[in-house]
């Protein structure tokens, strides 16, 4: 527990206090009125659950809205004065007895090690630039367990170290089982070299930061001896396919005001988001262990989305937790299509889905079971929206089947039934107010701020780049909802998702993919539109946005995936973001990397095989596997491979059998000996002639 | 994999069976190791070769090939352990690590020095630069405890 100055509660419990009145104001203002509307013929059963569906909608959408409108407020006014980044230093608590180092630590899997290696080169250099990499050092933490990929890395890593003469500074390690996944591997890095380092800064494979931000960082827990992690707000940039763009551009324009919200109301209490944070490591290794949860998979088994837990339980030991959101120069990279987008939702839906139980669990404080909840309620709104529209389409066609009674018993006075849609459009404007507006406050914001304006390319084309960017939205909002109530069922009844190297660079989708990845979303529309118009033709016309994104699935989803026409919008001025603009100079820096290595990357023959004759490439990976001694029944079984390597060639053994010839150095000397013995040298080596 | 090339016109000059061709794959390795020096490399070729022929009868191309390219290594680690006082069997991760900084450190390093004995150029320095682009994979471990955390739930069973 830290002892020094805490954050005050006052501020906390008042700033709370206005920002969920203002939610819950919201959302029995909202079902006041729908509720009006469905009492004046008497409320049906689906006019019941509609008005729980719609309670819980309204709640998430004012939650958001009310967010961005409060960080609005507070950008507009010049920033948020209780932020991390404003408070004055906290003097007092324990001093730390870790030594001030901080350790970069990248954990990866199978991702590609050229992107890899090119982004720690890019955050390398923009630390060096600031005069203090002295107090850094990097740890690539691989959990890849193809040989080509692990050989691959090995090699960038060394090259790294090389070329910045940091040998010693930069350090590789491959885990030789991978137990618990990315937080199993933060935990062994922890747990072997944790008291090496005070602070840690956690990085994702595709993510960027500039060296100044990182020195902040460090500055900041200096400062705050009671903060156990900052995270930074991480801006989406680098990819070029339309899809990626305009998400791009959202998240640039429209994110700060959510995240200047979300701590206003947080504050000390907020959460974290898996990387480009910094983290006090003492604290994170003595309350941060995570235990595997009893049960299977998908809701038992080892913690999925293992952060959000992480930061709870550092808030259940008194420690602070904090967003920076002004917090500039920290990056990451989006999936570049629909599909990917949707394949990372699964996994995170999982893991989101998993926190269920820890929404129970003793201990936690309210603060940290409402961003369980919240987590829970960014992937369960999608089946909430569906089932909402169904039962709105089926009242829909009860209406319109339902006879008008005019008369009663012996009156003689017509009764005229009471139309409620003037109020219904008016739930319905409300709502939609509440989803756009905060694209308008993030508008106005830059009317305010030239200098952004200018970088975003003028408010003409930032007012098109909205305007896009909305209809775009709406397009393929139903496509994600889709996507996710099938996810969400799917978890439901038990049926886990495998943990798969992310497909991170851009890539035009085929027919055949779009065809495969969309069909049943196609059909729905379709089936959807069809049956609306023809029962139901006055709900058809309000229902076209959703019909129309769904029908069009296939083509919005290719299309949306060209790079061609992503560059073509930028060179429209079209979803510009300041960092395409004017690049930060790691951004710069990465390109160069890229384009270095891509260079490089020609000249070199790609294979395992030819990996492993290499002298260079297998002396250095003999140099860094661990000791271990190996059985004599494993040593017949190892020869067995080798010679099947021999014979058959390195393509007829399985990923596990070529990982435990890797992992063997006699193995390994024996095959790059014949390796290279055998290679076909032909004519290109020089001749020479022994004298 | 595909069959070595003998290169005819790779001699190796002092003896009947010395003159017997230098398999490419022998000579091309010695220089993908760092041996710089042509004349050296030649030597070196041919102790290996000679090596390789020791006991073995008469052998494959193939197999000669291994065999000398087995000795290079040997007789590498052996300059290597050597130069810098290390164990051959203890210290055989260094070893390897230092072949491969070799191997990765040209143009600016060459294991010349190595075979030339103590009176070489700038031995201690090449030394030094040697040891310096040394492969140091991770640090001295430092460990930090990191236990479970037990969690107590309401509704479901704890762990």
């Amino acid at each position: 527990m830290p002892a020094a100055t805490v954050f005050p509660r006052r501020i906390r419990v008042l700033r709370r206090v206005v920002f969920f009145s203002l939610v819950v104001l919201t959302t029995v203002a909202a079902l006041a009125m729908i509720a009006s509307a469905f009492q004046q013929n008497g409320i049906t059963p689906q006019e019941l659950l509609l008005l729980f569906l719609y309670m819980l909608l309204i709640l998430w959408v004012s939650t958001s809205f009310w967010q961005a409108t409060i960080g609005f407020w507070l950008l507009l006014w010049g920033g948020d004065r209780q932020s991390i980044s404003r408070l004055p230093p906290r003097a007092g608590g324990r001093t730390d007895q870790a030594p001030p180092k901080t350790a970069l630590v990248m954990p990866i899997y199978h991702e590609d090690p050229e992107r890899v290696f090119a982004g720690l080169r890019a955050i390398y250099q923009s630390l060096r630039d600031t005069g203090r990499a002295d107090e850094f050092e990097l740890f690539v933490l691989s959990d890849s367990r193809n040989p080509d990929v692990w050989l691959e890395e090995e090699v960038h890593w060394y090259r790294m170290c090389c070329d910045f003469d940091a040998h010693g500074k930069i350090f590789y390690r491959n885990r030789e089982k991978n137990i618990a996944r990315k937080s199993g591997n933060l935990e062994e890095f922890c747990h072997r070299w944790g008291a090496r380092y005070r602070y840690m800064i956690v990085l994702d494979a595709d993510s960027l930061m500039c060296g100044s931000t990182l020195t902040r960082m460090v500055d900041l827990m200096e400062a705050h001896p009671t903060v156990a992690l900052i995270q930074s707000p991480p801006l989406p940039v680098n990819h070029k396919s339309l899809f990626a763009r305009i998400l791009q551009f959202a998240s640039s324009l429209y994110g700060e005001i959510f995240a200047a919200g979300a701590s206003f109301w947080q504050l000390s209490d907020s959460n974290y988001w898996g990387h480009n944070a910094i983290i006090r490591v003492k604290p994170f290794a003595e309350h941060c262990g995570l235990p595997k949860l009893p049960g299977k998979e998908p809701f038992g088994g080892e913690i999925f989305s293992h952060d959000f837990v992480e930061a709870a339980l550092l808030r259940k030991a008194g420690w602070e937790v904090w967003l920076a959101y002004d917090l500039k120069g920290s990056y990451e990279e989006l999936p570049p299509t629909l599909i990917d987008y949707a394949k990372r939702d699964r996994r995170w839906c999982q893991g989101n889905l998993q926190h269920v139980r820890m929404v129970f669990a003793r201990g936690f404080s309210p603060l940290s079971r409402l961003h369980f909840l919240m987590g829970i309620m960014s992937y369960l709104s999608s089946p909430l929206w569906f089932l909402f529209l169904l039962v709105t389409g089926f009242e829909a066609y009860v209406q319109s089947q339902t006879m008008p009674v005019y008369f009663f018993g012996d009156n003689v006075f017509p009764v005229w039934p009471e139309s409620y849609a003037v109020e219904m459009t008016t739930v319905l404007l409300v709502t939609l107010a509440m989803l756009f507006l905060p694209k308008i406050w993030s508008l106005l914001l830059l009317l305010v701020r030239s200098e952004d304006r200018k970088a975003y390319g003028g408010i003409v084309r930032i007012t098109l780049s909205v305007l896009f960017e909305s209809i775009f939205s709406v397009l393929t909002a139903p496509i994600l909802m889709l996507y996710q109530t099938n996810f969400v069922l799917a978890i439901l009844s038990r049926r886990s998702t495998a943990w798969l190297a992310q497909q991170r660079s851009d890539h035009r989708l085929s027919v055949k993919e779009a065809f495969l990845a969309h069909w049943g979303q196609t059909f729905v529309g379709i089936l959807a539109g069809y049956v609306s118009y023809r029962y139901v033709p006055s709900f058809f016309w309000w229902f076209l946005p959703v019909l129309a994104g769904l029908a069009f699935a296939i083509p919005l989803s290719m299309l949306s995936s060209s790079t061609a026409l992503g560059l073509l919008a930028r060179r429209l001025g079209l979803f510009l973001t300041p960092e395409e603009s004017a690049p930060p100079a790691v951004l710069n820096y990465l390109k160069d990397n890229l384009a270095q290595a891509a260079a490089s990357r020609l000249a070199v023959d790609d294979t395992l095989e030819s990996k492993i004759g290499d002298p260079a490439v297998c002396s250095l990976h003999i140099a860094l596997l661990p000791h271990r001694l190996v059985k004599r029944r494993q040593r017949h079984q190892l020869r067995a491979l080798t010679y099947q390597v021999i014979e058959e060639g390195p393509s007829s053994l399985s990923v596990p059998e070529k990982r435990a010839l890797a992992a063997d150095p006699d193995s390994l000397t024996r095959l790059h000996i014949l390796s290279w013995a055998q290679r076909d040298t032909g004519n290109a080596s020089p001749q020479r002639a022994a004298s | 994999m595909t069959g070595s090339v003998i290169d005819s016109d790779v001699t190796v000059a002092a003896s009947a069976e010395e003159a017997s061709p230098v398999p490419q794959a022998l000579w091309d390795y010695l220089d993908r190791v760092g041996v710089r020096n042509e004349a050296l490399r030649a030597s070196l070729a041919r102790q290996c070769l000679k090596q390789a022929r020791k006991g073995a009868g008469p052998q494959v191309a193939e197999q000669l090939a291994s065999e000398a390219i087995e000795e290079v290594q040997r007789r590498l680690d052996r300059a290597l352990a050597q130069g810098l006082g290390l164990h051959p069997v203890r210290d055989a991760a260094k070893l390897a690590g230092l072949r491969a900084a070799l191997a990765m450190g040209q143009p600016d390093l060459s294991a010349d020095f190595l075979f030339e004995g103590r009176d070489a150029d700038n031995r201690e320095q090449q030394l030094a630069r040697l040891i310096a682009r040394l492969p140091i994979a991770t640090p001295p471990e430092a460990h930090l405890p990191m236990p479970a955390q037990p969690f107590h739930f309401v509704f479901f069973k704890s762990s």
